[in-house]
């Protein structure tokens, strides 16, 4: 009885797939094609919002840069669960066009895995749209979050927590 | 007018000549080789000439050809359509010069940067402060050529 | 290993009677670019920008590539318009080499920058729009934007990255269907554009939040170095085409945009009209456009020492390379001076007094691309 229950859960947030409005790199242009009248990702219910606690995945959208990676992690962090992580581009998944650079993280699905991956430098809206409806049957069988279980990116959210601790101590700001 | 004047000027007062600067695809431009000492006494002699608008710094390591580090800052005459290169070495331990932040307000920025990436300080500027990179690579001089940015995991 | 970094240190709180507010990272309209705000009230006090979230070193990363494979970092300055840096990229490295290029190149080259123009300012309508919180005109200029990315995805096979401008020429020869998918996308924005303009510049709203905000004078521009549309807007008539034609520019007949007023209307004005004079030129282009030489000269792969400065009249202001050459088959070293970079120092200057709900429009209106501004 209760599975139904949380399947129904699982079958409505499916229709309505929030996301972050938070873009870290460059790829960004091409969700922002997404959200245009030609593709117009709001047919499958996708809309983003501007508040981390109303949002059901985040885009990792390609380049993540040594400073932006703490922002994303807390970002990620005040997210409600479920939460999904959406990676596209690249510089998501091993630095792309910046892999000898030293200010861009290299590494990030080892921090935060992502539960879909489109690759490209930068994918085109019709392949993010396909790895989108991935996503919606994700979140339609309630799997979990791969970066619940996986992922460095709780240590590395503690020890900048522990550099501010000013910042732990933020009314708005969970820790999980 | 404006550039003849300065070119007068910085035959007198510096004893350098005008050096045609071909390399510029934008326009006529003119090239001083100063001593270092002298950047703020010529930045003030370039505003009271009419070269109002500053457009870059931009410092280059040679340390591997065995010379230190030049600095060029480019400027534009709007009225004359004219500009100059002000060029400078400087010695690559230690590297010190006079911040023009007060003469050209659009230098302070520029400044800030190359401080960041070179590592040369500019005596004067009022925030000497990280500007766009964190702080694993703060105190790095990530633009030298001694720095070589290798692969590397988080 | 995990070293670290460099986040938001100081915490938001009060500062004697003065509060202090992050505006960004994470915020719809700033872009991964943090702004601390200090408030008396609603009222802005001042404010600091705090750059740097997009930063790759760009000028580094250059240093290990070779000429022709610097195009495919030059391009990922700025996504918006990536095809403005490629060309200067051209420009400064065929200056080193000593290159000169056929009339057919530089005119079809003209043509793609103007395009990335257009993309570039349709988008820069929409966010300006965007911080208002109106999204209709987003989703308008969007639909105009696809054709034109048609045109670059039949022309170079990809939408954005076009990576279609190399030094020496151009990566592929049009072909017939890509003036075609051109001539489209003109036709698609003489057909909606009147009426679009309209809506735009006249919208309520839009006047209502921007006239008279964020006023940048005259003698400020000179000061801080700003360019593009920012200078323009406050009365300074400084655009790299006409002043110093490159490319051929010369040959074209268009007028340059300039507004006296220099509030954050004025800017928007001078972005939105901006787009008229773009498609005027590629029309003159695709009508006179040479038919003799070839699309591509060969460049050698050691360019001999020396050194080049160009400069090109990028969508945002202009974009200045200086390249250093020591002999080798890539750049020594790369001088990117961005205008963003130049431009953004300007909102410390402006934004105190206003309002906190201003800050976001003038932050829109002065056009910042974080890509270029971070490197």
């Amino acid at each position: 009885m209760l599975t139904k229950f949380l399947d129904f859960f699982g079958w409505a947030r499916s229709h309505s797939p929030w996301m972050v409005h938070y873009c870290s790199g460059c790829c960004s242009l091409e969700i922002l094609a997404l959200m245009g009248p030609r593709f117009d990702w709001e047919r499958y219910g996708f809309l983003p919002v501007p508040s981390p606690r109303q949002a059901d995945f985040i885009v990792i959208t390609g380049l993540i840069s040594r400073k932006v990676l703490p922002v994303l992690l807390m970002t990620y962090d005040q997210m409600p669960r479920p939460r999904y992580v959406f990676a596209i581009g690249a510089c998501a998944f091993d630095g792309g066009p910046y892999y000898d650079s030293t200010s861009v993280v290299t590494n990030v699905p080892e921090i935060l895995p992502p539960d879909v991956f489109v690759a490209g430098c930068p994918p085109t809206p019709e392949a993010i749209l396909d790895g989108l409806l991935e996503m919606k049957k994700i979140i339609r069988e309630r799997r979990e979050a791969r970066a619940e279980k996986e992922g460095t990116w709780r240590e590395i959210l503690k020890k900048e927590l522990e550099k501010n601790p000013l910042l732990a101590k933020q009314p708005f700001f969970v820790g999980g | 007018m404006g550039f003849e004047r300065l070119k007068k000027l910085m035959k007198t007062y510096f004893g350098v000549e005008a050096q045609e600067y071909p390399q510029n695809a934008v326009t006529k431009t003119y090239l001083f080789q100063i001593q270092p000492v002298h950047i703020r006494e010529v930045a003030k002699l370039l505003k009271e000439n009419g070269f109002n608008f500053f457009h870059t710094l931009s410092p280059v390591d040679y340390s591997p050809k065995g010379r230190g580090l030049e600095l060029n800052y480019f400027f534009e005459s709007i009225e004359e359509k004219i500009w100059v290169v002000i060029r400078t070495e400087l010695p690559l331990d230690n590297p010190e010069i006079d911040s023009i932040h007060d003469i050209y307000p659009a230098a302070e920025a520029c400044e800030r940067e190359e401080w960041e990436k070179f590592g040369i300080n500019f005596k004067g500027h009022p925030r000497l402060k990280p500007l766009l990179l964190d702080d694993t690579l703060q105190g790095k001089w990530v633009q030298r050529k001694a720095y070589v940015p290798e692969p590397h995991r988080d | 290993m995990y070293k670290g970094a460099q986040i938001i240190t100081e915490p938001v709180g009060k500062e004697g009677d003065l509060m202090i507010l992050n505006w960004g990272v994470q915020h719809p309209a700033s872009g991964p670019m943090r702004i601390k705000v200090w408030l008396d009230g609603e009222t802005i006090v001042k404010v600091e920008n705090d750059p740097g979230y997009v930063t790759r070193n760009l000028e580094k990363l250059l240093e290990y590539r070779t000429w022709e494979s610097a195009i495919v970092n030059v391009e990922r300055i700025c996504f918006i318009d990536d095809l403005g840096t490629l060309l200067n990229w051209a420009l400064a490295v065929e200056k080193l080499a000593e290159i000169e290029v056929p009339k057919k190149v530089q005119y079809f080259r003209v043509i793609l920058a103007e395009v990335g123009r257009i993309v570039s300012h349709l988008i820069g309508i929409g966010s300006m729009f965007g911080a208002l919180g109106v999204a209709t005109p987003m989703m308008w200029v969007l639909a105009i934007r696809e054709y034109y990315l048609d045109f670059l995805e039949h022309y170079s096979g990809y939408r954005i990255s076009t990576a279609s401008i190399v030094p020496g020429g151009l990566k592929a020869e049009p072909t017939k269907e890509d003036f075609e998918l051109l001539k489209k996308a003109i036709e698609e924005t003489k057909k909606r554009w009147p009426e679009y303009k309209e809506v735009f510049k006249d919208n309520p709203t839009l006047v209502e939040r921007y006239k008279g905000v964020g006023v940048i004078p005259k003698d400020l521009v000179f000061e801080l170095g700003l360019r593009g549309p920012v200078a323009r807007a406050s009365g300074v008539d400084y655009d790299v085409r006409t002043r110093y034609p490159y490319s051929s520019y010369e040959d074209f007949d268009f007028n340059v945009i300039v507004k006296e007023e220099g509030d954050a209307y004025a800017r928007f004005l001078v972005v939105l009209e901006e787009i008229e004079e773009s498609v005027k030129i590629i029309e003159q282009a695709l009508e006179g456009m040479p038919t003799e030489g070839k699309w591509k000269v060969r460049v050698p792969k050691k360019i001999k020492a020396g050194e080049a400065y160009s400069a090109v009249e990028w969508s945002r202001g202009s974009m200045d390379y200086h390249v250093i050459s020591d002999g080798g088959t890539g750049p020594y070293r790369v001088k990117i001076s961005a205008p963003s970079f130049m431009n953004i120092w300007a909102l410390e200057r402006i934004a105190p007094g206003h309002k906190l709900a201003d800050l976001a429009t003038i932050f829109a209106s002065l056009y910042i691309c974080h890509g270029d501004l971070d490197r």
